[in-house]
C-alpha cells in the first residue's frame, strides 16, 4: 500500500477529487483493509477539527455521497466502514440508514468484498451480524 | 436493571372499576362526563369507598382482605354538609397487597383520611395499618392513586383535619422489594390545609418509600410538596404527585378560570372567564404562558416521567455516576424540544450531583424540585371546573397514565406492541405522535431533528419508533430517505440509553412489523409534518 491515506483522506474531506486521488483511491479500495483505514482516517481528521461523534459522521457521509457523484461504486466500498463506525454514536440512525440505501442500490463485486470483510471481521457481533445478513441476500 | 414482572395486571382492579363505572354512567346518562355535575348525576358510592362530588376526586377502597375503609355517601354537589370517604385506590399488579384506613367525618365539608397500606410481594402476606380522624368544617380530601405494578410496596397514612379549612397529610409509605419486609409510617396533620391527591407509581420493580406532607392555605392549591425517597438496596423512589383538588364552598361549582372537558382522545383545557373566587383556578405560574393543551399534555406525563426518571436512576445498582444527567433526564421527560419545561434548570442539571447511590434523595428531591411545582400548577388547574368534570379528567389521566388500565397499553412483548401500533405509512407525524402517546410511548429528540419513540416492554425489548425529516441530499437520488420517513425497530431496551441507542443494537421491521433487511422496506413513507 503505497498511497498516503491521510493525502486520501484529506482529499475526500475537501471534497476535491482530483482525478489522481480518485485513481489512487480506487486502488485502495480494493484492499478492506486500506479502506477501512482510510474511512478511519477521515473520521480521526473530523474529530480533530472539533466535531462531535454525529456530526463527524453526517460530514463523512457528505464527503462519500459527493464521492458517489463521481464514483458510486469506489464510494460504496468506504460506506460499510462508514457504517462500522455510525453504528457506535448513539442517534446517528440517519447515517446508518442511508448507508444501507446506499449498498442496496449500488451493486457491485468490489463493494461486495467490504461487505464480506466485514461480516467477518466487524468491529463486535452487531456490526458482524448486520453484514452477514446483507452477505446473505 | 428494570426489573418489570411479566404476569398480566388484574383486570379487576379498583381503578379499572371506577374508571369504568364512571364511563358507563356517562353512557347511561347519555351526557359527557363534564357536564354530569349540570346534570345533578353525582357519582355512587363504589364499594366502601365512595366517589364524591365536592372535592373529593376518587376514592376507593381495596377490596383486598385487610382493608377497611369506611366512607359515608357522597355530598351534594354544593359541598355543604359533611362526608367522608375513606381508603384508597390500589392496583396491584402482580402483588399481594392489603390496605386499610378509616375515616372520620365532621359537619361543614368533607373529610377524609388516607389509608395504611402494605403488602409483601413475596411473603403475600400484608399489614394495613391506618388510622386518622378529622374535624371541624373545613374540607379534607385526598384521593390516593397507587400502582403498585410489580413489587410489593406499603404505606401507612394518616391524617387529621382541623377547622377552617381543608387538613390532610400524606401517607407514609415504606417498603422493602428484597426482604419483604414492611415499615408503614404515619403522617401527622395539623390545622394545614393541603387539597391534594397522590398518584403513585412504584411501576418498575422495586417499591420505593417516601412520605410527604404538604400544606397550603386554606382554599387555595397545593404547594410545594415534600418529598422523599429512599435509594437504599437497589429499591426504586416513591413520590407523591399532587393531583386535584376543587374546593367548592358552596353555591355553583364552577368558578373558576377554565375548564376541563374530556373528548375522545383525553382532555381539553379550555380557557374561560373567571367567574368566581379564583381558589383553584387563575393565573398560571409566574413566568408561564396562558395555560393550553402543551400544559394538559405535561401534566398527563408529569408523573410518568418522574417515575420513569427516578426508576430509571434506581436501576444503577451498584451506584454510578451518571455523566448526563439531563441526558438522563431527557429519556423520560422528552416533551421539552423548546426547553420549556426546563428552562432554567439546565445548569443546576448540569451541576447536580449525581453519585445516585449516595445521593438518591437528594436527586429525588431535586426532580421533585424541578418538576413538581409546575405538575402542582397544572394539577391544580386540572380540577378548575366542576368536581364531577374533575373526577372524569382525573380518570382519564389515569387512564392515559398507567399501562395497566388501558388495555390496549398492557401489551407484554414487542411483537404484539408493533402489531399493535398497526401501520403507519402515510400518516402524519402528529397522527403518529397521538396515536405512540397514547400507547405509553416516551420520545426524545433525534440527532438528525426527527423523533425517537421508545417504549419498553416486559419481555426485556424496547419497540422504537422513529419519525425521520427528509435527508438533504445535493442531488436528489430518489432513495427513500428523501421524503419523510417513519421507522419501526426493535431494541434490547437494557440497549437504550436516555430515550435512544447505537444503530447496532436496532433491528429494522418494516411496516407490518416484519424483521427486514431490506433498507427500503424499512423507510416507511410517512411522518409529514
Amino acid at each position: 500500500m503505497t498511497c498516503d491515506l491521510r493525502q486520501l483522506a484529506a482529499a475526500i474531506r475537501s471534497a476535491t477529487h482530483g482525478i489522481d486521488s480518485l485513481a489512487d483511491l480506487v486502488v485502495a479500495t480494493r484492499d478492506p483493509v486500506a479502506t477501512r483505514g482510510i474511512v478511519h482516517a477521515m473520521s480521526r481528521a473530523e474529530g480533530e477539527l472539533g466535531h462531535d461523534d454525529s456530526l463527524s459522521m453526517t460530514r463523512l457521509l457528505n464527503d462519500l455521497e459527493s464521492l458517489a457523484i463521481e464514483d458510486d461504486v469506489t464510494a460504496c466500498c468506504m460506506m460499510p466502514y462508514l457504517w462500522e463506525l455510525a453504528s457506535d454514536v448513539l442517534g446517528a440512525h440517519d447515517i446508518t440508514n442511508a448507508v444501507d440505501l446506499w449498498l442496496a442500490q449500488v451493486s457491485d463485486p468490489r463493494i461486495a468484498v467490504h461487505v464480506q470483510y466485514l461480516a467477518e471481521h466487524g468491529g463486535d457481533v452487531y456490526v458482524r451480524e448486520h453484514f452477514q445478513r446483507l452477505v446473505g441476500e | 436493571m428494570h426489573r418489570r414482572n411479566t404476569k398480566k395486571p388484574p383486570r379487576a382492579s379498583p381503578l379499572r372499576m371506577v374508571i369504568e363505572s364512571l364511563e358507563t354512567r356517562a353512557m347511561l346518562a347519555g351526557v359527557e362526563p363534564e357536564s354530569w355535575s349540570a346534570q345533578g348525576l353525582a357519582p355512587a358510592p363504589l364499594g366502601t369507598g365512595a366517589l364524591l362530588s365536592s372535592g373529593v376526586i376518587l376514592t376507593c377502597s381495596s377490596p383486598t382482605p385487610g382493608s377497611s375503609g369506611t366512607a359515608s355517601p357522597p355530598a351534594p354537589v354544593s359541598g355543604s354538609g359533611g362526608s367522608t370517604a375513606g381508603g384508597d385506590l390500589w392496583l396491584a399488579y402482580s402483588a399481594g397487597s392489603g390496605a386499610g384506613g378509616s375515616a372520620s367525618g365532621s359537619t361543614g365539608g368533607v373529610s377524609k383520611d388516607g389509608p395504611a397500606l402494605s403488602s409483601q410481594y413475596t411473603g403475600g402476606s400484608g399489614v394495613g395499618k391506618g388510622s386518622g380522624t378529622s374535624s371541624g368544617s373545613g374540607t379534607t380530601s385526598r384521593g390516593d392513586l397507587w400502582d403498585s405494578y410489580s413489587a410489593g410496596s406499603g404505606a401507612g397514612g394518616s391524617t387529621a383535619g382541623s377547622a377552617g379549612g381543608m387538613s390532610k397529610d400524606g401517607p407514609a409509605l415504606s417498603s422493602q422489594y428484597k426482604k419483604g419486609s414492611i415499615a408503614g409510617g404515619q403522617g401527622n396533620g395539623t390545622a394545614r390545609t393541603v387539597p391534594n391527591a397522590d398518584l403513585w407509581r412504584l411501576y418498575w420493580s422495586s417499591a420505593g418509600a417516601g412520605s410527604s406532607s404538604s400544606s397550603s392555605d386554606e382554599g387555595s392549591l397545593a404547594d410545594d410538596p415534600t418529598i422523599s425517597a429512599q435509594y437504599t438496596g437497589g429499591s426504586g423512589i416513591g413520590r407523591i404527585t399532587p393531583l386535584v383538588y376543587n374546593p367548592q364552598s358552596d353555591g355553583p361549582p364552577v368558578f373558576h378560570s377554565g375548564v376541563w372537558t374530556g373528548d375522545e382522545g383525553g382532555v381539553q383545557f379550555v380557557q374561560t372567564a373567571d367567574t368566581g373566587s379564583g381558589q383553584a383556578g387563575g393565573d398560571p405560574p409566574a413566568g408561564r404562558p396562558a395555560w393550553n393543551n402543551d400544559d394538559v399534555e405535561a401534566y398527563y406525563y408529569g408523573p410518568r416521567w418522574l417515575f420513569e426518571f427516578e426508576a430509571g436512576v434506581g436501576r444503577y445498582d451498584p451506584p454510578k455516576e451518571i455523566p448526563k444527567p439531563r441526558d438522563e433526564l431527557a429519556g423520560v421527560v422528552p416533551t421539552d424540544p423548546d426547553g420549556k419545561y426546563q428552562a432554567g434548570r439546565k445548569q443546576e442539571l448540569d451541576t447536580l450531583p449525581t453519585k445516585v447511590g449516595e445521593k438518591g434523595k437528594e436527586f429525588a428531591w431535586f426532580m421533585a424540585d424541578y418538576i413538581g411545582p409546575d405538575v402542582i400548577g397544572w394539577a391544580a388547574k386540572g380540577l378548575a371546573g366542576t368536581a364531577n368534570a374533575g373526577l372524569y379528567w382525573f380518570a382519564t389521566i389515569a387512564k392515559k397514565a398507567d399501562p395497566l388500565i388501558d388495555g390496549a397499553r398492557a401489551v407484554a412483548n414487542a411483537a404484539d406492541e408493533i402489531q399493535a401500533v398497526g401501520r403507519l405509512a402515510g400518516k402524519s407525524a402528529s397522527e403518529i405522535a397521538d396515536l405512540l402517546a397514547q400507547r405509553g410511548y416516551n420520545w426524545t429528540r433525534g440527532s438528525n431533528g426527527g423523533t425517537v419513540w421508545t417504549k419498553c416492554l416486559p419481555d426485556g425489548n424496547t419497540i422504537a419508533i422513529r419519525i425521520d425529516p427528509p435527508k438533504a441530499r445535493q442531488q436528489l437520488l430518489g432513495y427513500a430517505d428523501e421524503v419523510p420517513h417513519v421507522h419501526k425497530e426493535m431494541v434490547p431496551t437494557h440497549k437504550v440509553t436516555g430515550g435512544n441507542y447505537l444503530p447496532k443494537h436496532a433491528k429494522g421491521l418494516d411496516d407490518d412489523g416484519i424483521p427486514s433487511n431490506d433498507p427500503r422496506a424499512t423507510h416507511i413513507p410517512g411522518g409529514q409534518r
